[in-house]
């Protein structure tokens, strides 16, 4: 799970960049880094997310100007992929600790 | 808000040019943002608040605050900020167009929700923790967390949650503590720190709201007025230990979207027998996080960087050689796969210790100053 949030942490922080950058100075280096990010979220089976990573990237690469649409989208997937991932995550410590919880309530009875 | 109640010949246009310079925007970068496309986040921010967007409004507006930061090249610019709600600004504005070209009015009032207001004759008050943010240059703000107290004609249920926030600007030459600013005399004749005195507040001819989020808000308006009460004892009742059950229900009913803030899902929350063990480094955008372990789990208890931290910093500190912990109560939300605790209070025998807050003496100077400010 660790691995998976450092992936989502390092696409998040590669949007960023492009945000505050501009999609026109995106240059090679980023673009290896947006291409190796990709094949980390191919590997770990998201399989929605990667594909809008890619379109973002085929854009970029050929100067469209709906790379921006494109960024908007991938931001929004990876928003909804952490936001489902978080939720998942929280769910079972919160149901670790009603278990807990109800243990210690009926060793104290 | 519905298709009919808006002029669609201004709304159509004003969407299209909107989402246009967000994009104009990622194309450039900020460096070489054009004033036309700084001008026109600036003018649709004014023209959806006008139009009754409240959502896209203030969605927009804190994108721009970040734009307005990065070009006065100000050091609390926040790429986290600005990219998240540029993000979302084009979102619901995309979402918007769509809806009002195809006649959607369930989509348009999702997008476009804005909380109903009920008015409240009088609700007896009492504050069990006060949050704190300060961005230098810009303003202060603290939320004040209330439970209600005693039935009431609003039918607000004894025991409802409310948050009352209190936001002031801040100068870029404001050199006073933020806590200063709790000290101002309100039109509604009182001071926020007496919200903080351990007593019941009673707010008369004021509104609540009830936010997307479940959140309800208490609003003072121009006619309401606060007055004190009796000393509240009876802090046990609302410092009993919390079953996480509810949170657990809501977490499994949340369909996650795009448009979801981290808070979203914030549970006020009490901790009893809780540990707490030395600050770890955990991220830029924290000064540090404190493990806090409840029943075996962990909590991040985060400290915000700069002054907003500081006090916060002091009180988690001096309990890492506390045998006994007292009743913490917190906000927990969902952040990056883990449990973040926003510490406010700890109860011990005479009601609140507000963490946030500092207890210093303020100068009455210092309060003149801002008086004139």
């Amino acid at each position: 799970m660790e691995e998976v949030v450092q992936t989502v942490e390092r696409l998040q922080q590669s949007f960023e960049d492009l945000s505050v950058r501009g999609l026109r100075s995106c240059g090679v280096d980023q673009l290896q880094v947006l291409t190796a990010l990709h094949e980390e979220l191919d590997r770990i089976g998201a399989a929605h997310l990667a594909g809008r990573l890619e379109d973002l990237i085929e854009k970029i690469r050929s100067d469209d100007r709906d790379s921006a649409r494109a960024l908007m989208r991938a931001q929004a997937s990876l928003r909804v992929f952490e936001r489902l991932l978080t939720l998942e995550q929280v769910e079972s410590e919160m149901k670790q600790l009603h278990d807990l919880l109800a243990q210690s309530d009926d060793e104290d009875l | 808000m519905k298709i009919s109640q808006v002029d669609q010949q201004k709304l159509a246009p004003l969407l299209e040019e909107l989402s246009k310079a967000i994009e104009e925007l990622l194309l450039t970068g900020l460096t070489t943002a054009s004033d036309s496309t700084r001008q026109t986040l600036n003018v649709s921010f004014q023209e959806a608040s006008r139009l009754g967007l409240l959502r896209l409004g203030n969605t927009l507006r804190v994108a721009c605050e970040e734009l307005t930061r990065y070009t006065k090249n100000q050091e609390d610019f926040s790429r986290q900020r600005f990219s998240f709600f540029l993000n979302r600004s084009w979102l619901i504005c995309r979402g918007l167009a769509i809806a009002l070209k195809e006649g959607n009015d369930a989509e348009f009032e999702r997008l476009s929700w804005t909380p109903s207001v009920t008015p409240v004759g009088q609700l007896e008050l009492i504050c069990l923790g006060v949050s704190k943010k300060l961005v230098p240059s810009a303003f202060c703000a603290f939320d004040f967390r209330l439970r209600v107290l005693s039935p009431n004609a609003a039918n607000i249920p004894v025991g409802q949650k409310l948050v009352w926030s209190y936001i002031k600007p801040m100068k870029a030459d404001t050199l006073v503590p933020a806590e200063s600013f709790l000290h101002l005399s309100q039109k509604q004749k009182f001071k926020p720190i007496d919200f903080m005195s351990g007593r019941k507040i009673v707010a008369t001819d004021a509104a609540v709201t009830v936010e997307k989020s479940g959140t309800a808000r208490l609003n003072l308006l121009e006619k309401s007025t606060i007055t004190l009460g009796d000393k509240f004892v009876d802090w046990a009742n609302y410092t009993s230990s919390w079953d996480p059950l509810v949170a657990l229900h809501r977490l499994q009913s949340h369909p996650p979207g795009p448009l979801d803030l981290d808070i979203e899902m914030q549970e006020e929350i009490v901790l009893q027998g809780w540990k707490i063990d030395l600050p770890v480094e955990d991220g830029k955008d924290v000064k540090h996080t404190y493990p806090i372990t409840y029943k075996n789990v962990v909590f991040r208890g985060v400290v915000p960087k700069g002054a907003d931290g500081a006090e916060l910093d002091d009180t988690l500190h001096k309990l890492l050689t506390a045998k006994i912990p007292p009743p913490m109560f917190g906000l927990l939300h969902y952040e990056r796969c883990r449990l973040t605790l926003q510490p406010l209070s700890i109860f011990g025998g005479n009601g609140p210790e507000y963490m946030n807050i500092s207890d210093k003496h303020i100068d009455p100077t210092v309060i003149l100053k801002l008086l004139k400010f």
